[in-house]
């Protein structure tokens, strides 16, 4: 007991100068630090000051009286154990004080070992409430990360049965291309061999991005910065890009520095990044009905010491709403053909390569999408 | 004379896929990238047999089929569901199948050679 109290703070109260400096000793011998005061304000100005986890306080002073101080305390500090010193006949505002949370009262004139129990109750208290607010924030903490996972395991469970349907779909394409492929060579038709395995290299181009997608989203990856050529980065994203719009009256232009550049980035994040929002501006084409041909520019232009890479479409377009929530995680404007997951995971990459994305939509014009990589 | 297919879907790899295996097996084949598309191309082509997609943009193929059945010259042609979604049973309750993505090449051209020759 005296070994935790060492140098405990204990705010002693009292008008009258013979009990603070018998009361005085009696505590430093204890192994407490004393701070005392001769009346109420003096002792609301020190308690203010060190905040002592221990309040001595004689009831009756003139001015502020101890029930007073007690209640000012306990605003302060709901946990400061205060002490009531009582003189005889005094049990009416002991039982008060009781009932406005003082610990104990003892009597005077005072007994040491009297003071003595009521401290050890004291020091009782403060190790019970000190053990309790660690069990609570131990099981606070606990409850947490229950949450948290069960967060996560949600999130993960949601975003399989939304990529389920995207990896359908490809296995599908695989399937598509190597039956082409096959048959081709049966056939020996040149052309079908080599659509074939256009379709296989794009699909599993497509499969790649997915995975890395949902590595991505499963864990946090650290970036892998590797020097790229710019002009061959942008050119096999397009190349990915190009075979969806086969056929379908959508303009792809590529317009990018010819000028040797090199992008100090991780490409394969990147890539997936930029290809989600080309695959949006695809959709908006296509899903536009309001023209028969539509446009799609993908430019990445120096300017500066940034990149910038716009992608523009001339497709539906975004209201509001859409684009107030476009990079929330499992917002999609697409129904079930949308995973809710493309633009979140973009944005992520793009903030996490310290550059922005900005939107630009008009509903029935179309989108531009402009992002700025230091 | 070759028995017509009419292949809808909004991909372009699963309808290239789809147009080469029928037409290594003797079929003549049209195609179709989504519902509004094919409205005009079943009209035009009058086919024998339907594969379709059923998430499409602009049309789905469930508008698709609900308008076709409606035209009388239309309506009596078989429907073969090829979805990847997980529940497409009940989407088109007069389909000859529903097949689920990705699909098996044998088992679909049975079901082809079973309907129509």
């Amino acid at each position: 007991m005296q070994d935790d109290s060492e140098n405990w703070n204990i705010l002693l109260v009292d008008d009258e100068q013979d009990i603070r400096e018998v009361l005085s000793v009696s505590l430093a011998d204890l192994g407490y630090k004393v701070h005392d005061a001769q009346n109420g304000k003096e002792a609301i100005r020190i308690f203010k000051e060190i905040n002592p986890p221990i309040v001595l306080t004689d009831i009756k002073m003139p001015g502020i009286d101890g029930i007073e101080l007690l209640q000012e305390i306990k605003r302060g500090n709901p946990d400061t154990e205060v002490i009531m010193i009582t003189g005889h006949g005094d049990m009416e505002l002991a039982i008060k004080s009781l009932q406005y949370e003082a610990t104990d009262f003892i009597t005077k004139p005072i007994n040491v070992d009297a003071l003595d129990i009521a401290l050890k109750r004291v020091h009782d208290n403060i190790t019970l409430k000190r053990k309790l607010r660690e069990y609570t924030e131990n099981l606070e903490r606990l409850i947490r990360e229950k949450t948290e996972l069960q967060d996560r395991l949600s999130s993960l469970g949601l975003m399989i049965g939304s990529i389920s349907h995207n990896v359908k779909g490809l296995l599908t394409g695989l399937d598509g291309g190597l039956y082409l492929f096959n048959s081709g060579f049966k056939k020996q038709n040149q052309a079908q061999i080599k659509e074939g395995f256009e379709i296989v290299k794009h699909v599993s181009g497509r499969i790649r991005k997915m995975v890395l997608d949902i590595l991505f989203y499963a864990k946090e990856r650290e970036l892998k910065r590797e020097p790229v050529n710019c002009l061959d980065f942008a050119n096999e994203i397009a190349d990915v890009i190009e075979p969806q719009i086969k056929d379908r009256n959508i303009v792809f232009n590529r317009d990018f520095d010819e000028a040797p550049q090199e992008l100090e980035v991780d490409a394969d994040f990147l890539r997936s990044a930029l290809i989600n929002i080309l695959d949006n501006a695809v959709d908006a084409c296509l899903e536009d009905e309001g023209k028969n041909t539509h446009r799609i520019t993908f430019s990445i232009k120096k300017v500066e010491n940034n990149t910038v890479i716009n992608i523009s479409d001339d497709g539906t377009g975004m209201d509001d709403d859409t684009i107030e929530n476009l990079f929330k995680l499992f917002f999609s404007s697409k129904g079930g053909k949308g995973t809710g997951f493309g633009l979140f995971i973009s944005d992520n990459i793009i903030k996490q390569h310290g550059g922005t994305i900005n939107v630009n939509s008009v509903k029935g014009k179309g989108s531009v999408f402009t992002i700025k990589l230091p | 004379m070759a028995k017509k297919i009419l292949v809808i879907d909004d991909d372009p790899i699963v309808v290239t896929y789809l147009k080469t295996l029928f037409d290594d097996n003797g079929y003549e084949t049209a195609t179709a990238y989504d519902g509004t598309e094919a409205e005009d191309i079943v009209k035009k082509v009058k086919p024998d047999l339907i594969t379709l997609d059923l998430e499409m943009p602009r049309e789905w193929g469930p508008r698709f089929y609900r308008n076709m059945i409606k035209n009388e010259e239309l309506k009596d042609i078989p429907v073969i569901v090829i979805s990847g979604i997980s529940n497409p049973k009940h989407a088109i309750k007069k389909a000859v199948a529903v097949i689920r993505k990705p699909f098996d090449e044998a088992k679909l051209l049975d079901i082809v050679k079973n309907t129509i020759g």
